[in-house]
C-alpha cells in the first residue's frame, strides 16, 4: 500500500495536520541559543566573501571546501544516495575519503556539496530539532517538514555566506519516500531525481539516460555508483570514493564506500564501458 | 644615532593579505580595508598507532622573509590529562583557540566531579568554537589527538570553520608544508600506491598500525625534509606523544637558516 501511495504521489508540503503547524509557527526562529561572533566593522559580509570565497577573491586567505558531486532520486524501493568523497582547497585536495552522506538519525540522510563546516554544522543541528519534535509529538517528524526547518534555517541567514547544497531524504509513513533539495540561497524543492555540485551535469547525463521509477534496487544501486563513477571522471573536482546509501522505511543502509579506481578498471574492462580511455599506449 | 631617525620599518612583502598600502600623501582618496589576519608559518603533523598518539610542530614563527621567533611551540597540552592540540595558521587566533580549548576542559573536571573530558567530546566542542567564529572566522587549522576510553589513539584535524571527520584520522598535517608532508604520509602511514611484490602490482599493500619508534622516524624525516624545502619551517621540533603512561614532550633542532 505504502509503494501505491508513494508511486501516484509526490510529498506535499501542506499535509501538516493542527498539532504540525503550531510548532511550525513556534520554531521560525533558531530555538538554540546560537550565538555567533561578527567582526567588529559596518559592512561584516564584504569582509567575509574577502576573506572566503574564492571564487570572488581568488587570493581569498581562508580557503573552504568546495567541489563535489552527489546525487539521490526515489524509486519504487526508496531512495539511492549516492556521493564521491573529495574535498578540494583550490586545486589542492584536501581530502579524498570526506563522508558527504550525513546521517540526520537513523531514518534520515543529508547529503554534503558547499561548505563542509555549514552541511555538518546544520544538519546536526537539525538531527536535534528532529529528535525534539519526537519527543514532543510521540512521532517521527516528516520529511517535508525537516526540510522546511533547514530552508527556514539558512533563509534567515542570507547574505552572510553559507555555503550550501543539501538533499534530504527520507521514507516515512505518510509520506513515502520522500527527497528534497534544500540550498543555502533559499531554495526547497521536492523531486524524484536530484545531482547537486560542480559535478552534477556529469551525474544527470548518466542518470536521466538511465532513471525509471520500478527500477530493482540492485539496478537502482548500481545506477546511483555508476552516476558517481561517471562524474568522477569528467569533474576534476571530484574523486575518491563512492558512497552508496539505500533509504527504506525501516531506515537507511549503508551499501560501501567504495574506492573509485578498481571500479572505473572493473567498468571498462569487463562491461566494455569508457572506451575513450586507451589501454595500450 | 637617534631613535627618531631610524626610517620606518618597510612591510613590502604581503604577509597580511592586504592590497600594497599606497604611501601617496595627494589627498586623494584612500580605501582603507580590514586586514585582521597574518600567516605565521609554520607547518604541524599527527600519527596514531594503535595505543599512542603523537603530535609535532616546528618552532619557527614568522611573518613574510622575517622570523620572528625560533622557539615558539605550537603543540598544547589540553590541562593534566591525554588531550593535546596543534595549531597552525595566523599565531594570534591560533592560541586563542588552544586558550577557549584549555579553559573548556579545565572547566568539565571541576563541573563534573573531577572526570576528564573525553577526546571525542572535545573534538565537538572543538567544533563548536570554531563554527561559532563562522562569521568571523579564526585563521587557524587545528588537530586534535588523544586516548579514547578503551586507550585507542585518536586524532581529528580541523579546517578553520570546524569542519571534521568524527571517525577520526590514522595521519594529518596542516600548515605551510602540508603539501610537502601530505604526500609522504600517504605513502608511509596509509601505504597509497605501495603493492605486494609478489602480486606484480595487483594487491595493495594492508594498512596496519606502526610502532612507535617507526612513528617517530617518520616524523622527524617529514619535518627534516619539509625543512629543506620550505623557507617557513624549521629552526626546532617539538615531538609530543601520549600513550597509556602519560604525556612526553620531545624537544628536537632543526636547521636554523
Amino acid at each position: 500500500m505504502d509503494d501505491l501511495i508513494a508511486k501516484y504521489s509526490t510529498p506535499q508540503d501542506d499535509f501538516f495536520d493542527e498539532d504540525e503547524n503550531s510548532v511550525h509557527f513556534q520554531s521560525t526562529k533558531p530555538s538554540l541559543d546560537l550565538k555567533f561572533s561578527l567582526p567588529p566593522i559596518s559592512q561584516p559580509t564584504a569582509f567575509l566573501r574577502a576573506a572566503t570565497d574564492d571564487h570572488a577573491n581568488p587570493e581569498c586567505p581562508i580557503k573552504i571546501a568546495h567541489g563535489t558531486t552527489t546525487l539521490a532520486f526515489r524509486f519504487q524501493g526508496g531512495i539511492i544516495v549516492a556521493t564521491d568523497s573529495r574535498a578540494t582547497a583550490g586545486s589542492w585536495i584536501a581530502s579524498q575519503t570526506v563522508k558527504k552522506v550525513i546521517e540526520i538519525n537513523d531514518k534520515m540522510l543529508g547529503t554534503m556539496a558547499g561548505g563542509a563546516a555549514d552541511c555538518q554544522y546544520w544538519l546536526n543541528y537539525l538531527g536535534i530539532e528532529c529528535r525534539l519534535h519526537e519527543l514532543r509529538h510521540k512521532r517521527r517528524i516528516s520529511v517535508a517538514a525537516a526540510s522546511k526547518i533547514l530552508s527556514n534555517l539558512v533563509y534567515s541567514y542570507k547574505g552572510m555566506g553559507l555555503s550550501m547544497g543539501t538533499m534530504m531524504a527520507g521514507v516515512t509513513a505518510l509520506e513515502g519516500p520522500a527527497l528534497y533539495y534544500i540550498d543555502s540561497d533559499g531554495t526547497r524543492l521536492s523531486g524524484n531525481l536530484f545531482c547537486v555540485g560542480s559535478g552534477q551535469t556529469f551525474a544527470y547525463g548518466v542518470l536521466d539516460r538511465e532513471y525509471d521509477y520500478n527500477l530493482s534496487v540492485e539496478d537502482a544501486l548500481a545506477l546511483g555508483s555508476r552516476s558517481i563513477l561517471a562524474a568522477t571522471h569528467r569533474d576534476a573536482y571530484s574523486g575518491g570514493s563512492i558512497n552508496l546509501y539505500h533509504v527504506k522505511e525501516e531506515g537507511w543502509t549503508k551499501h560501501g564506500f567504495t574506492d573509485t579506481n578498481p571500479v572505473f578498471w572493473k567498468t571498462k574492462l569487463e562491461k566494455g564501458e569508457f572506451s575513450n580511455v586507451a589501454t595500450d599506449f | 644615532m637617534s631613535l627618531s631617525s631610524v626610517e620606518p620599518l618597510s612591510f613590502d612583502p604581503a604577509y597580511s593579505f592586504e592590497a600594497s598600502q599606497s604611501r601617496d600623501h595627494s589627498g586623494a582618496p584612500r580605501q582603507h580595508s580590514f586586514n585582521p589576519y597574518t600567516d605565521n608559518g609554520g607547518t604541524i603533523l599527527g600519527i596514531t598507532g594503535d595505543d599512542f598518539v603523537v603530535l609535532a610542530g616546528d618552532t619557527r614563527h614568522t611573518a613574510g622573509y622575517n622570523i620572528n621567533s625560533r622557539t615558539e611551540r605550537k603543540v598544547y597540552r589540553l590541562g593534566d590529562n591525554n588531550l593535546i592540540l596543534a595549531t597552525v595558521g595566523f599565531g594570534a587566533d591560533s592560541k586563542d583557540v588552544a586558550e577557549t580549548m584549555t579553559r573548556a576542559v579545565n572547566d568539565f573536571k571541576f563541573n563534573h566531579n573531577l572526570k576528564n573530558m573525553t577526546v571525542n567530546a572535545a573534538a565537538q566542542y572543538l567544533f563548536t568554537v570554531l563554527y561559532g567564529n563562522r562569521f568571523f572566522p579564526k585563521y587557524t587549522h587545528c588537530i586534535l589527538a588523544g586516548l579514547d576510553k578503551d586507550g585507542k589513539g585518536r586524532l581529528y584535524s580541523y579546517d578553520s570553520v570546524g569542519s571534521y571527520s568524527k571517525e577520526g584520522e590514522r595521519r594529518a598535517a596542516a600548515g605551510a608544508a602540508s603539501s610537502l608532508i601530505v604526500p609522504f604520509l600517504d605513502n608511509q602511514v596509509e601505504f597509497k600506491n605501495q603493492y605486494l611484490p609478489a602480486s606484480n602490482g595487483t594487491q595493495e599493500r594492508p594498512v596496519e598500525d606502526l610502532p612507535k619508534e617507526t612513528v617517530i622516524k617518520l616524523v622527524k624525516d617529514a619535518f627534516t625534509s619539509a625543512t629543506e624545502r620550505h623557507i617557513e619551517v624549521g629552526d626546532g621540533l617539538q615531538i609530543i606523544t601520549v600513550t597509556k603512561d602519560g604525556v612526553f614532550e620531545e624537544m628536537t633542532e632543526l636547521k636554523k637558516d
